[in-house]
């Protein structure tokens, strides 16, 4: 694209430059600490080392909680797409009546406190009896990412023009094959970004774990508050500076595979 | 034996919200022929097309494609090539396999696939393009992709939705012939979409048009043009100066009618004195006496003239009556000039052949 600036265009760049430097500083920070050859946090960092990298991937409360939070997140998120990808067809293909309230129930959780949610999950399941805290993790984690999902979904199809499903089962294509064939490929880049959304939301959740995690499945976030109250040396900053490395590697997929702009829109 | 139509339907109704969008439309498609659905914007005519593909169920009525009642049958069994009006190609596969996406839907060998796409994309004269995406192209060439998507896989009927209404003028009237050329040639039958008359009158064998869910009249484009039998027609298909009247006098089977405001015609009618008609007149049937009021008599009347519009071919000249009712008379112009004397102002004697006078139904309403 040519440069339509012109005399503007330092103020522009100098504006820019500066907000990327008070949206990067946070997050360089810790990396800049992590690598610091001293017993403790300090500012500047002095030195450079991998060794607290190493310490705390030898770390069996890190490790076992990583390995969890994967699991945990990993199935959540294939739970929203299950279920928010015909909960989309359905709310943006078929008119019925409560259509709109039950698109509303459905996104719910983006904004409803999911402290609360918490509280009454952990109400609900003990109630029912159900007291395998993977399960009753998974599903509450699925409960609040399928928004992620059903909205991504959404805005896929609604870009997709009906006569192209139409022009399909004129050719010949059953119902099915019409979707396998036609609908599918146009929803997934929608369904990619809608389950790596649902994944970092449901990796990064503190408020619904805090009430439904047991002693043997503790999610990352809630190890790495611990961790924190009793680590004082860099390992800390280590670990923080691994979640930013694996977020940007998420966000980068969901760029490649629909483009950001496009993911988060509606 | 005159075999059946290809299309056929019988009293078929369609309503939306208790509106009847189709209100009981009968009618054929002849084997190998072309018939338009022409009318107004909203009248119905995509829904009857899209209840031949089984897009859209029918609340009443029967339809049969090649003999078979299909009314109960799926779209995807129904054997039909459509065309959409902005194409609907696949915009995640290239040009090769969205003409494969039928056959291979029906489970043609690969073999036989690739052959039958090569030849329905010559068909179409685009072989060459077989690599590119649908957004690699432009309007003509993905209209010729849909053809050939549509065609590749020998539907039983051909159906059109406006199928050259993304076009521009120049390409639109290019892929008109051309279409019309491929129809002739596969004898395939065909059931177009239209609100452009033109278009309805230039490709068809017959012409249905179509008013507020039903067919007003359905016949040959020289019958539509020539002889409206209904005012709606008479004013949608070209235009018509409308004469109102009541019938004066009756000879034989012909038939004297005055108009309201006072123009008299001949008329072939059994209609008796009294009985109130209307009479359709096409403006091309009005000839102009520049000398001013010569005869006496029906089919004529003094006129002057209001407007005069140069539009190269022909010249419209828009004629007011002594009471001021307008009268349209179109004249063709010899070697490109408007004839001499025809400026505002200038009194004519308008006149014209009694057998362009047509008795059109008028409106129930
Ligand atoms: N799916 C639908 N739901 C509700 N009403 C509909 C639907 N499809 C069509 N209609 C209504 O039925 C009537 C006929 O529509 P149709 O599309 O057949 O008209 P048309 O003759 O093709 O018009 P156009 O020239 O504008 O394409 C219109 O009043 C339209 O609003
Ligand atoms: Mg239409």
């Amino acid at each position: 694209m040519e440069n339509r600036l012109g005399a503007a265009a330092l103020p522009v760049y100098l504006a820019a430059g500066l907000i990327s430097l008070f949206l990067l500083v946070p997050l360089l920070l810790p990396i800049a600490l992590s690598v610091s050859d001293t017993p403790f946090v300090v500012f500047p960092p002095q030195g450079f080392t991998l060794r607290w990298y190493v310490a705390v991937l030898g770390e069996r409360d890190f490790t076992d909680s990583l390995t969890f939070s994967l699991i945990l997140s990993s199935l959540a998120a294939l739970g929203a797409m299950v279920l928010g990808t015909p909960t989309a067809i359905g709310l943006t293909r078929h008119a019925f009546p409560g259509r709109d309230l039950i698109r509303s129930l459905v996104l719910s959780p983006l904004v409803f406190p999911s402290l609360v949610t918490g509280i009454a999950l952990l109400r609900f399941f003990s109630s029912i009896g159900s007291h395998d805290a993977l399960v009753n993790l998974v599903i509450g984690h699925v409960l609040v990412t399928v928004p992620y999902v059903v909205r991504t979904v959404s805005a896929s199809l609604i870009m997709l023009d009906p006569a192209i499903e139409e022009a399909a089962r004129t050719l010949g294509a059953s119902r099915w094959r019409t979707f396998w064939h036609v609908t599918r490929p146009q929803i997934v880049p929608g369904l990619v970004a809608g389950g790596i959304f649902a994944f970092v939301t449901s990796f990064d959740n503190y408020a619904i774990s805090m009430w439904l995690f047991d002693a043997e499945n503790v999610p990352l976030p809630l190890t790495m508050f611990s961790l924190i109250s009793r680590m004082f040396d860099p390992g800390i900053a280590a670990i923080a500076s691994l979640m930013i490395l694996l977020s940007l590697v998420l966000v980068l997929v969901v760029e490649r595979v629909t483009g950001l702009q496009k993911a988060m829109s509606l | 034996m005159m075999a059946r139509p290809d299309i056929e339907l019988g009293g078929v109704v369609k309503a939306y919200h208790g509106h009847r969008a189709v209100d009981g439309v009968s009618f054929g498609v002849e084997r190998g022929t072309i018939l338009s659905l022409l009318g107004p914007s909203g009248c119905g005519k995509t829904t009857v097309m899209r209840m031949i593909a089984g897009l859209v169920r029918p609340d009443a009525g029967e339809i049969a494609i090649k003999g078979q009642p299909v009314t109960r049958v799926p779209v995807h069994r129904r054997n039909v090539g459509m065309l959409f009006q902005n194409y609907a190609l696949f915009p995640h596969l290239d040009v090769g396999g969205n003409v494969a996406f039928g056959l291979e839907m029906r489970g043609v060998a690969k073999a036989d696939v690739a052959r039958k796409v090569i030849d329905a994309l010559a068909l179409v004269k685009l072989d060459k393009l077989a690599g590119r995406m649908p957004h690699q192209l432009s309007g003509g060439q993905q209209q010729r992709v849909a053809l050939a998507r549509a065609l590749v896989v020998e539907p039983s009927v051909l159906l059109l939705d406006e199928p050259f209404g993304a076009l521009d003028k120049q390409l639109r009237e290019a892929m008109q012939v051309e279409t019309r050329l491929l129809q002739r040639r596969l004898g395939i039958t065909t059931l177009m979409v239209t609100h452009d008359q033109e278009e309805a009158l230039t490709l068809s064998d017959e012409v249905a048009v179509m008013r507020g869910g039903r067919i007003e009249q359905l016949a040959s484009p020289t019958a539509i043009y020539q002889s409206p039998t209904s005012a709606f027609v008479a004013g949608f298909i070209g235009t018509s100066n409308f004469l109102r009247g009541r019938i004066v006098l009756r000879q034989g089977d012909r038939a004297l009618m005055e108009s309201d405001d006072g123009i008299r015609v001949t008329v072939a009618s059994a209609a008796a004195v009294g009985e109130r008609l209307t009479v359709a007149l096409r403006p091309e049937a009005i000839r102009l006496d520049l000398a001013g009021t010569t005869g006496s008599g029906p089919n004529r009347v003094a006129t002057t003239i209001d407007q005069v519009i140069y539009r190269g071919l022909t010249t419209h000249v828009y004629l007011k009556r002594a009471g001021g009712e307008p009268l349209t008379a179109i004249r063709q112009n010899d070697d490109g000039a408007i004839l001499a004397g025809l400026v505002p102002g200038a009194a004519v004697e308008a006149w014209w052949p009694d057998e362009r006078n047509h008795v059109v139904a008028e409106d129930p309403a």
